[in-house]
């Protein structure tokens, strides 16, 4: 079932329906029920591994809780990062590795006949995991403590808003809002309906109208001319933005009427000055995850430069095959350490994400810092998008070969405007709902035609790119 | 700035801003009847085939003008060799009183029970004469494409449909077709779509569009295109010497001509008569220097040889072609047509006997979209041969067909439409096709007023653009012979004799 899907339009007042009538015991069994059905509507075979999951890591966070044995403690933590890790990396990697095995068997002369399995990818398996494991690993560092009930750890993991692609929230945040959910205000439905059409605008009127020609130019980069893959490059960065931020504010939006705030996992991302704001902006759930479970434990910026280094690099090759089972991810996550290594190097990126109030000049070195990193970060969308590196080498070749420029069109730029006037209110008034400031003659016309548009052009069910992450 | 003029206030009231949201579209839903029908479809026939199909049929909703006799032919896409144009211009022509209203609807993909279903709950006024037009294609992939064809999913009524069709439909598609049964909003979205993205391009196109001040649309050998324009320099009237090719009264009866310098429409003609003919016109004082001829119903391929591919309009003399030269491109027009794409109107590019053969040989073999989809239709018929003959739904609908026009006092003509010799060499011996034929010449003797028509091998295979498709030429040529179909069908209703016959 897809945000943008009619189904989903029923399946919300239902359950709100069910939340609003249900007495405080029976309502967390009652979001339990709807987000199993939620994700069962992909296929039900899925809900055993979720399951699975879930029952593991809440019976060894209770273990890991109550001894005061380090060891034992240490050795449940083990199996449950083993229990996770394995059953993320037999559904995701397994034929992955066995091809990338092959291949090197291959290329060591060596012939070897090694079992290929026809898997299916569980929808969002690797958010529910990561959301899971960091739920143990903070029970372990005693950050937190173990959920009370199994029905409400069993929601924590598969919370249907966010549940297949994010955000991967954290216990601390989550757990407590859905024990004891907030009062839902007409402000917080205001907020949340303006997300939610942000976000389906987003999805249906930018990324889907995008896709056709992305894939189109992918499919045969080496029949295209230097514009036309520069603009494939664009559209597929401006695509990949809309279609996973608007999952995030369509997930973000329907949770505020369940009395839910979800993190915010994109803070315009393409206004950032450096690669290391932009990861700061990005995808924020998972850049916040990899920073607390696996960059600071290897020992950050703690152990020297060098480690400093290795520990950004390896993070981000993480990072890169976390996305998915392919060599062209491991190369993204590459393009981004390498580049978060060498501003590390020359000073740059420091101090969170800015949010300019200088003067002019200051503002016109914004925009050139704004264009490159928008153009870094572009080149790394190449590799993530590529299906193989003969096609993300076919690209680059196309591209340098610098013929007819021209024929990138204007589009690009009306779709970066478009993205930028969305994005700028935001990001200069750090509210994501921001447009609701707005006198209500003017929002709901604007609406109205935001509504016609989605009409007009959603209810083509087109997936969510994140999904097969 | 921004910051300055949002940060300090607070969000407009939930209400303030949502519930006017809803009035909008409610209003947009509650009135769609009375404003989209009236925005004009502005592209070619084929672009997007639903939304053609709800234009066509809007007029089906009125009865036929008085003393009008209302024909009206429908199919799956075999329906296209019927064209309503040519068929109406030679009914006109040969039976100047006798005014027909001919109508066609098609839709590809449509099966006879889809048919049907609409006409069963369309509650249109029935027509004189209802030609049902079919193939064997359409009974050898019985509804399954139904569930799946969006374009079937708003053209059909949304609950019958539903009702119908429950068992086969997902949950998605259950909610899909509830929604629309409540919203004409929702349920015509695509046609909606295709009207915006219609304008958005005509509006291109005349944004684009800057006409030279010279002729145009004039081949050197004296030839026009179906619209042309002819420079006028400083004279104050204009004098045209035309032919009018005999073959183009044989396909379209007559041909209409329509002579507009400066936006005035200076003259109209409709040539009967094959040979040269002549007009002269008063020019406008003040205008544009040019003027502008449009032909309407005049088809001419294949004039000069069998690779001559142009549609073309009417032939001027020599010295008047050598002298308008070429540089000059027609104005804009509303409504805009597209231009007729020959690759798909004659695939074969006008080839005949072996080379015919190879074409389609080579074509079908290809590994393209057409190549595969025919090669699947292509197996299905020729595996007919060893299959026993069977009345599935489909057929059962023709019959739901035929009984409901004939309750209504309408006649039928069941016509199953021309096939390809070089596959109905495999098939058409068949005891399957014999009593596939059988089975409507059966029909058509249960129901009164009802005949059924056997088209399959009037045509060669040069005429065809694959196994059941006319090309432009074949449907050309198959016109008069509608033209008979309908004429004798006519010839049977039952007022015919009376003092009020057409």
């Amino acid at each position: 079932m897809l945000f943008n899907s009619i189904s989903f339009f029923f399946f919300v007042p239902i359950v709100l329906l069910g939340v609003r009538l249900l007495p405080g015991t029976q309502r967390q069994r009652w979001l339990l029920l709807a987000s199993y059905f939620f994700y069962g509507s992909w296929d039900w075979r899925f809900l055993a591994l979720i399951l699975f999951t879930t029952a593991v890591d809440y019976w060894i966070a209770h273990r890991i809780h109550r001894s005061d044995d380090p060891d034992e403690r240490r050795r449940a933590l083990l199996v449950s990062v083993c229990v996770n890790l394995g059953v993320l990396g037999f559904f995701k990697y397994f034929n992955f590795f066995i091809d990338s095995a092959a291949a090197l068997l291959e290329a060591a002369g060596l012939h070897a006949s090694l079992p290929a399995l026809q898997i299916i990818l569980p929808v969002g398996i690797s958010f529910y995991t990561f959301q899971s494991m960091s739920y143990v690993i903070d029970v372990y560092r005693r950050d937190t403590v173990p959920a009370q009930t199994f029905v409400l750890y069993a929601l924590y993991v598969s919370y249907f808003p966010q549940l297949v692609a994010g955000p991967i929230s954290r216990v601390g945040d989550l757990m407590p809002q859905l024990a004891a959910p907030s009062r839902v205000t007409a402000d917080r439905v205001n907020f949340g309906l303006c997300l939610i059409l942000i976000g389906l605008a987003k999805k249906v009127l930018i990324a889907d109208m995008l896709a056709p020609e992305v894939d189109r130019i992918f499919a045969d980069p080496e029949s295209q001319s230097s514009g036309m893959l520069l603009r494939g490059a664009y559209f597929f960065a401006f695509q990949i933005y809309c279609d996973f931020s608007a999952y995030s504010d369509i997930a973000r939006g329907v949770s505020e009427f369940f009395g839910v705030r979800l993190m915010i996992n994109f803070e315009q991302p393409y206004l950032s000055r450096s690669i290391t704001e932009f990861w700061r902006r990005w995808h924020i759930s998972l850049s916040s995850w990899l920073r607390d479970y696996l960059y600071i434990p290897l020992g950050g910026n703690r152990l020297g430069a060098a480690k400093t280094y290795r520990n950004l690099m390896l993070t981000m090759l993480i990072g890169g095959l976390w996305h998915g089972a392919a060599w062209t991810f491991v190369a993204w996550g590459a393009w981004h350490g390498a580049l978060l290594a060498l501003e590390r190097l020359l000073g740059i990126g420091k101090g969170g994400v800015v949010r300019p109030r200088s003067t002019w000049h200051a503002g016109l070195g914004a925009v050139v810092a704004t264009v490159v990193t928008f153009h870094l970060a572009t080149i790394g969308w190449i590799f993530f998008r590529a299906p193989d590196f003969g096609v993300a080498f076919a690209y680059f070749t196309g591209l340098a070969a610098a013929t007819d420029f021209m024929s990138v069109g204007v589009l690009p730029f009306v779709v970066g405007a478009a993205i930028v006037a969305i994005d700028l209110p935001q990001d200069r008034t750090g509210d994501h709902a921001v447009f609701l400031r707005l006198p209500w003659w003017l929002q709901a016309p604007i609406y109205a035609l935001i509504c016609v548009g989605l009409l007009l052009y959603g209810g083509r069910d087109v997936p969510f790119i994140y999904f097969q992450f | 700035m921004v910051r300055r003029l949002l940060s300090g206030r607070p969000y407009a009231s939930v209400w303030k801003v949502w519930l006017p949201v809803i009035a909008i579209l409610l209003a947009l839903d509650v009135s769609f009847d009375a404003w989209f029908w009236r925005i004009p479809k502005v592209t070619g026939t084929n672009a997007d085939f639903g939304y053609q199909f709800l234009v066509d049929a809007r007029p089906l909703r009125e009865p036929a003008p008085a003393g009008t006799v209302r024909v009206t032919a429908f199919g799956s896409s075999v329906a296209g060799s019927f064209d309503p144009r040519q068929v109406a211009s030679l009914l006109r022509a040969a039976a100047p009183d006798a005014p027909v209203d001919v109508h066609r609807l098609l839709l590809p993909a449509a099966h006879p029970t889809d048919y049907a279903l609409y006409f069963e709950h369309a509650d249109l006024p029935a027509p004189g004469v209802a030609v049902v037009l079919f193939n064997l294609v359409d009974f050898l992939f019985s509804g399954s494409e139904r569930d799946v064809n969006p374009t079937l999913r708003y053209i059909l009524p949304p609950l019958p449909l539903l009702r119908e069709h429950r068992s086969r439909l997902s949950t998605s598609s259950e909610l899909d077709l509830l929604v629309a049964a409540a919203s004409d909003l929702y349920r015509f979205r695509r046609p909606l779509r295709s009207c915006l993205q219609d304008h958005v391009r005509a509006l291109q196109r005349w944004a684009r569009t800057r006409p030279a001040r010279a002729a145009y649309g004039v081949y050197a050998d004296g030839f026009t295109e179906r619209r042309f324009g002819l420079p006028t320099g400083d004279a104050t009237r204009f004098a045209l010497r035309y032919y009018i090719d005999p073959e183009w009264l044989l396909q379209r009866g007559v041909v209409r001509m329509r002579f507009e310098s400066s936006g005035v429409v200076l003259a109209e003609r409709i040539e009967a008569a094959a040979g040269w003919q002549t007009i002269e016109l008063p020019l406008p004082e003040q205008g544009e220097a040019m003027i502008h001829v449009t032909l309407d119903s005049t088809w001419s391929p294949r004039v000069t040889g069998a690779d001559d591919l142009r549609l073309l309009g009417v032939q001027l003399d020599l010295e008047v072609a050598a002298a308008a030269g070429e540089g000059g491109r027609a104005p804009f027009r509303y409504r805009p047509r597209e231009p007729a794409d020959i690759d798909t109107l004659l695939r074969m590019r006008g080839a005949s006997g072996e080379e015919f053969v190879r074409r389609w040989d080579e074509t079908l073999a290809a590994e393209t979209r057409f190549g595969e989809r025919f090669r699947v239709y292509s197996d299905a018929k020729r595996a007919v041969s060893e299959q026993t003959f069977a009345a599935d739904a489909e057929f059962g609908a023709i019959e739901r067909l035929t009984a409901h026009f004939a309750e209504r006092g309408t006649r039928v003509v069941l016509v199953n439409t021309p096939e390809s010799p070089l596959l109905l060499a495999d098939y058409g011996d068949s005891e399957y096709y014999r009593a596939y034929r059988r089975y409507f010449r059966d029909l058509a003797e249960r129901y009164p007023g009802t005949r059924f028509v056997d088209l399959s091998e009037v045509l060669p295979a040069e005429d065809f653009n694959d196994l059941h498709h006319p090309s432009f030429v074949g449907a050309i040529k198959l016109g008069p012979v509608y033209v008979d179909v309908v004429r004798e069908a006519l010839g049977r209703l039952p007022w015919q004799d009376s003092a009020e016959a057409p």
